[in-house]
């Protein structure tokens, strides 16, 4: 019994406290020095929904979870299918295929601002194969967005595909050949075999996606650093320019109470509808 | 297993638990027993490890107290600046036996984030740099800073008086300020020669106007802009500012008189700004350039001006993608232009002020090291590579080159010289100042809105 | 293993394969050999191999001291972690799968509720914490 205070104890130093502290420090109008003494309730709270970057940020973080199911889902899904069997190659593929995860967030950032550098840049160069200038999509407010929702997808399908990978080997091979020598053709196998058996790792790999969703800061701030006008701002960015950069504690901490809240209440209504059995 | 059989620990406890599984009932129990008694051999061990670790831990601190070490915080990412002021420490080592700076470097985003905790820790910098302005005050409010006006005494006379107030918070000085810097346009002789427009006649607001629909029409890029950065843009809305409403009219905002920063000055700035941007003089995608970038772009002549701070000059040789940049007699200077009815004066100017301050409990070394420093000869030293305007008065004529020796001028005459207004304002209603110029010349806000806004985040406070 | 199948499925599954390894590697190789080129030649050869091949960049990297000084921390956060959380996480991990106490589900829910927490939050919090140690 006395295994279980170390893990207790590190968790509520590490995230319990703060998360408290958090919530203290948002009732303050706090510039960091000393201790917090300008107490103005919940006004901070107010400031964060009067924002409009705040709803930007929100909407677009609703956007990071919409791409990361509807595009790298498939994706990855795909891909594993592909390279689930054992031809030659494949192991090397999946490894190629798993290197974006492996790089740091900011040093992808860095890399990107690099291909989608409007001068000098890898798009700029392939639009110029064409005999078009190239265009600045971290510029446009209107493309600033959908530039990072692609290194999205380049960064993570790799460890969701891999996901799927080590499920697919976990199978039964045995109902796979069943319904196989039942007559089932390809397409049909994948529909009403294999996919509803991948059930359980899909249902994981979108926790998984819908948590790294709301915490994406480090893909933002290299690249656009929020974007033209705000467009690209994601919680946690909004929560760093505008909480941290500015020297309001109390805002920034309102921001990190509000966020901590969203993901609880995903969690719990996650487990209870979708992870029953576990 | 019995005790001795196992390897003597260091210390050991008096009581020994002993964990026990069941394996019927499927739970862990434990008893306790008395530990055997220490023998004289581990005593013996025991003391002697922790006499020598005594031993350890004394000892440094008796070579250590011998010489007082000045940690010194920088954010200078240049490395030839840098091998400079390593050899400004050599110097003052030299001259200070028993005295070790200890230089150390935190990129500039990052300084400004981390200061705050930074301050308080005990770990503390002894010297920190600072752009003087709403963050020095609210850090000697906080009380993180050392007042140093006895140990500088009359040292401060031979400093510029404005840069000197600048450092100066309720009468007692916190820094000592090691240079100047003014905004301006920088502009490129060749790119004007081929568009027909001469950069020392623009004096007025509309002569800037007509020369961008000069080189518009000659087809070069009129104005080069680090957009992605948003304070390369606050400063046409600031100098705007200036020139419309003096001194006179950014002291009555901050009282609140007029409307504060929603009142007719600002709009006014904020219109004219608009005016300017309607005219499309900025570089294709110049919300994405960041300010190295931007400063690069010019560099490689790819833009006819810049509306840049002083220090740009330096800087534009080693962004430019040759490493070589404009030279000299490539470049020419003119002031911001002046307003048609403006209160300001057209020798106003708009810079920086920047120094080193001395934190709480910081030894007196540390305020000798500021002085040397700013002291004439270093002055003179850091002048002659062009890489400071000196606030040491008499050290401008070590600048190495007209166009610094220029800047120095304006700065001496200058009767108003304001510091920039994301530092002057703070860090929160500064950096909303950068976001809503940034908007403005993004068109995603009208100048009465962006006026509001600044406004509305004064009122707020820090 | 199986042999490569030559049909519609084959065909579009290496048509598949290869766009997904162009997205993929494309960033990637262009960033390793830019790092070989100079600034200008980036602007006019972004793809192809560089004229001249300029060691000095990566050299000037892995001579540099600030450099491993700063892999020298991420090693030590890294091991650290690895220990820590292995350590603490096991422990914990055993207790709960072997033991019945009360209040064990909640302490459960408690505990899982960590994976959710936003790292920025505890940033935020912590970087202005008076407790400073």
């Amino acid at each position: 019994m006395l295994f279980l205070p170390p893990a207790v104890l590190l968790f509520t130093l590490f995230v319990v406290m703060p998360a408290g502290e958090a919530g203290w420090y948002s009732a303050f109008n706090w510039n960091g020095f000393g201790r917090p003494t300008r107490w103005i309730g919940l006004d901070n709270y107010r400031y964060v929904f009067e924002n409009r970057a705040f709803g930007i940020a929100l909407w677009n973080n609703v956007l990071v979870i919409a791409v990361s199911l509807v595009v790298q889902l498939p994706l990855a899904l795909t891909l594993a299918v592909i390279l689930a069997e054992r031809f030659r190659g494949a192991v090397a593929l999946r490894m190629v295929f798993f290197l974006p995860y492996i790089l740091a967030e900011i040093a992808t950032g860095m890399i990107f601002s690099f291909v989608y550098d409007g001068n000098y840049g890898l798009l700029t160069a392939i639009w110029g194969w064409f005999g078009a200038e190239g265009p600045h999509l971290l510029a446009s407010p209107a493309t600033a967005m959908p530039a990072i929702l692609v290194v999205i997808v380049w960064k993570y399908f790799g460890f969701h595909m891999m996901l799927f990978i080590a499920a697919l080997q976990g199978m039964d091979r045995g109902v796979i050949e069943a319904a196989r020598i039942d007559g089932a053709t390809g397409w049909q196998l994948q529909r009403h075999v294999v996919l509803p058996l991948l059930y359980p790792t899909i249902r994981l790999s979108i926790f998984f996606s819908v948590v790294g969703s709301l915490q994406l800061f480090d893909l933002v701030m290299p690249l656009t650093r929020g974007g033209p006008a705000d467009a690209s701002h994601t919680i946690v960015s909004f929560l760093y320019t505008f909480g941290v950069m500015r020297m309001r504690v109390g805002f920034g901490s309102a921001v990190g109470v509000i966020l901590f809240v969203i993901c609880a209440t995903f969690a719990f209504t996650y487990k209870r509808w979708f992870m029953r059995d576990e | 297993m019995r005790p001795d059989r196992m390897a003597q620990p260091l210390l050991r406890a008096r009581l020994v638990t002993v964990w026990r599984f069941d394996l019927r009932t499927s739970k862990i129990f434990a008893k306790v027993r008395p530990n055997d008694k220490l023998g004289t051999e581990e005593t013996m061990a025991i003391t002697r490890r922790i006499l020598l670790a005594a031993a350890a831990l004394v000892l440094p601190a008796q070579i250590a107290a011998a010489e007082t070490v000045v940690k010194w915080l920088h954010i200078e990412a240049n490395p030839v600046q840098v091998k400079i002021w390593e050899e400004v420490a050599h110097d003052f080592e030299a001259k200070n036996p028993g005295v070790k700076i200890e230089m150390s470097f935190l990129e500039n985003e990052a300084y400004k984030a981390k200061a705050p905790t930074l301050l308080q820790s005990k770990e503390r910098p002894h010297i920190i740099y600072s752009w003087a302005g709403g963050v020095l005050r609210s850090q000697v409010e906080a009380g993180v800073l050392e007042d140093i006006t006895a140990g500088v005494g009359d040292f401060k006379a031979h400093l510029s008086p404005a840069a000197v107030s600048a450092f100066t918070v309720n009468g007692r000085l916190y820094g000592l300020p090691y240079t100047v810097s003014q905004v301006g346009f920088m502009y490129n002789k060749e790119l004007f020669a081929k568009a027909g427009v001469d950069g020392s006649k623009i004096a007025a607001w509309d002569d800037l106007l007509d020369a961008v629909r000069k080189l518009k029409a000659a087809n070069v890029t009129p104005i080069v802009v680090g957009g992605a950065d948003k304070w390369p843009l606050h400063f046409y809305w600031t100098n705007l500012a200036v020139r419309i409403g003096g001194q006179s009219g950014f002291q009555a905002a901050l009282k609140g008189e007029n409307g504060g920063f929603e009142g007719p000055v600002f709009q006014r700035s904020g219109e004219m700004f608009k005016q300017l941007v309607d005219l499309q003089p900025f570089q294709t995608g110049f919300l994405g350039f960041k300010n190295p970038q931007a400063v690069g772009y010019f560099g490689d002549g790819k833009g006819a001006m810049i509306l840049a701070i002083s220090s740009f000059y330096h800087t534009q040789r080693a962004l430019a993608a040759d490493k070589v940049g404009l030279s000299d007699d490539k470049i020419g200077w003119f002031n911001f232009p002046t307003v048609s009815g403006g209160k300001g004066d057209p020798a106003d100017t708009l810079g920086g002020m920047n120094g080193w301050l001395v934190t709480k409990g910081a030894p007196k070394e540390a305020v000798a090291f500021i002085k040397f420093f700013t002291s004439e000869e270093v002055q003179k030293r850091l002048a002659a590579g062009n890489y400071i305007i000196p606030t040491y008065q008499g050290a401008e004529s070590g600048l190495g080159s007209a166009f610094m020796r220029n800047i120095a001028h304006n700065i001496a005459v200058s009767k108003y010289h304001q510091n920039f207004y994301d530092q002057d304002l703070g860090p929160n209603v500064g950096r909303v100042v950068n976001d809503v110029t940034a908007e403005i010349a993004g068109g995603t806000m009208t100048p009465k809105a962006a006026a509001k806004a600044i406004q509305d985040a004064y009122v707020q406070g820090n | 293993m199986s042999r490569p199948r030559l049909d519609g499925i084959g065909v579009f599954k290496g048509f598949f394969l290869v766009a997904a390894l162009l997205f993929v590697l494309t960033p990637l190789v262009a960033t390793v050999l830019g790092g070989f080129k100079s600034l200008g030649e980036l602007r006019t050869n972004p793809f192809g191999l560089p004229d001249v091949w300029e060691w000095r960049n990566y050299a000037d990297i892995i001579v540099s001291s600030r450099y491993w000084a700063l892999l020298g921390n991420s090693l030590t956060i890294a091991l650290l972690t690895v220990v820590l959380t292995l350590v603490v996480a096991a422990m914990a991990a055993f207790v709960f799968a072997h033991l019945q106490f009360w209040g064990r589900e909640m302490l459960f829910a408690y505990i899982t509720t960590g994976l959710l927490f936003p790292a920025a939050t505890a940033v935020a919090a912590g970087n202005s914490s008076p407790v400073v140690m």
